[in-house]
């Protein structure tokens, strides 16, 4: 019983993550620059928010860390990856909360994961940098992580209404 | 488990209650940014890898470079009392792509070098005076 779901479960995750794989790639290839380092469109959140209504929270947590962990050594460096992983880590966790309390729309989870991911990295850059200054940017990052984490909402909603019934 | 759950589609109430908490967080953040930078500085500071490296006037123009172990990774350049980075050696230039800082607490980073150029008011403030 338990080798029948591995053998389900385990080529549907590597789809996923070689999705998001897909994903970080066509990310770094769109210019989203408005003078603050870190803002990103974060396509990935898009996949992380239809795994957690599709998958249990274990697996889309791993999906999660490797994306992030491959993605760090494929397109950027050391230190994106630990900046990554805070704000994916912050992130997921929200997004798993805010889920599991079964309260809130797909888009308000999706906005308050992108402000979570936001402040997740503010914080790593905070203690990397041994500054307080950095805090300069905590607006504008917010802001952003909302507005994208809408975006990003509205697009998972429109493909979890269509993928979901695929997979009962 | 999971997948039973029943996909929540349309905004509701608490979803409104969840938001407004996130404006009015955004706009106390934006005030703050605000309120801290009305009053005009006169100097930078330049942190490298938390620690002070110099603070340099605003108010004369002059080009300074920032060396770590011998090397020059970056140049700020004061120009017409707002600074920028001029040269970088990190491979993104983001720093550089910032552009110029004038009024207080803003700063311009440069994550891969570790340098933060932030300005500031120097030590003696204006209250400061004008209570003594």
């Amino acid at each position: 019983m338990k080798q029948q779901y591995m053998i389900k479960r385990v080529p549907l995750l590597g789809v996923f993550i070689t999705l998001a794989l897909i994903l970080s790639y066509i990310e770094s290839l769109i210019p989203f620059y408005f003078g603050i380092p870190g803002m990103k469109l974060g396509l990935c959140n898009a996949l992380v928010v239809i795994l957690l209504y599709m998958v249990p929270p274990a697996e889309a947590l791993l999906v999660n860390l490797l994306r992030i962990i491959l993605s760090g050594f494929m397109f950027g460096n050391a230190f994106s990856i630990i900046y990554s992983l805070a704000g994916g880590c912050l992130s997921f966790l929200i997004m798993y909360i805010l889920c599991r309390m079964d309260k809130f729309a797909i888009i308000t989870i999706s906005i308050a994961g992108g402000v979570a991911h936001n402040i997740g990295q503010l914080i790593v850059a905070a203690l990397v940098m041994t500054s307080i200054n950095i805090f300069w940017y905590a607006p504008v990052l917010v802001l952003s992580g909302a507005i994208t984490g809408a975006i990003i909402g509205i697009i998972s909603t429109e493909i979890l209404i269509r993928i979901r019934p695929l997979f009962r | 488990m999971t997948r039973s759950k029943p996909l929540r589609l349309r905004p509701g109430k608490n979803d409104l209650i969840l938001l407004i908490f996130l404006t009015v967080f955004i706009v106390v953040l934006f005030f703050i940014q605000i309120s801290f930078s009305l009053n005009k500085a006169s100097i930078i500071s330049v942190e490298v890898d938390g620690q002070k490296y110099g603070e340099y006037s605003l108010n004369e123009d002059q080009v300074i470079p920032i060396e770590i172990k011998g090397k020059t990774v970056n140049v700020v350049t004061i120009e017409n009392g707002s600074a920028y980075m001029s040269e970088a050696t990190c491979p993104d230039k983001l720093c550089i792509k910032q552009g110029s800082i004038s009024s207080r607490s803003q700063s311009i980073v440069c994550l891969p070098n570790r340098v933060i150029v932030t300005v500031t008011e120097g030590k003696e403030t204006e209250i400061d005076s004008m209570s003594n």
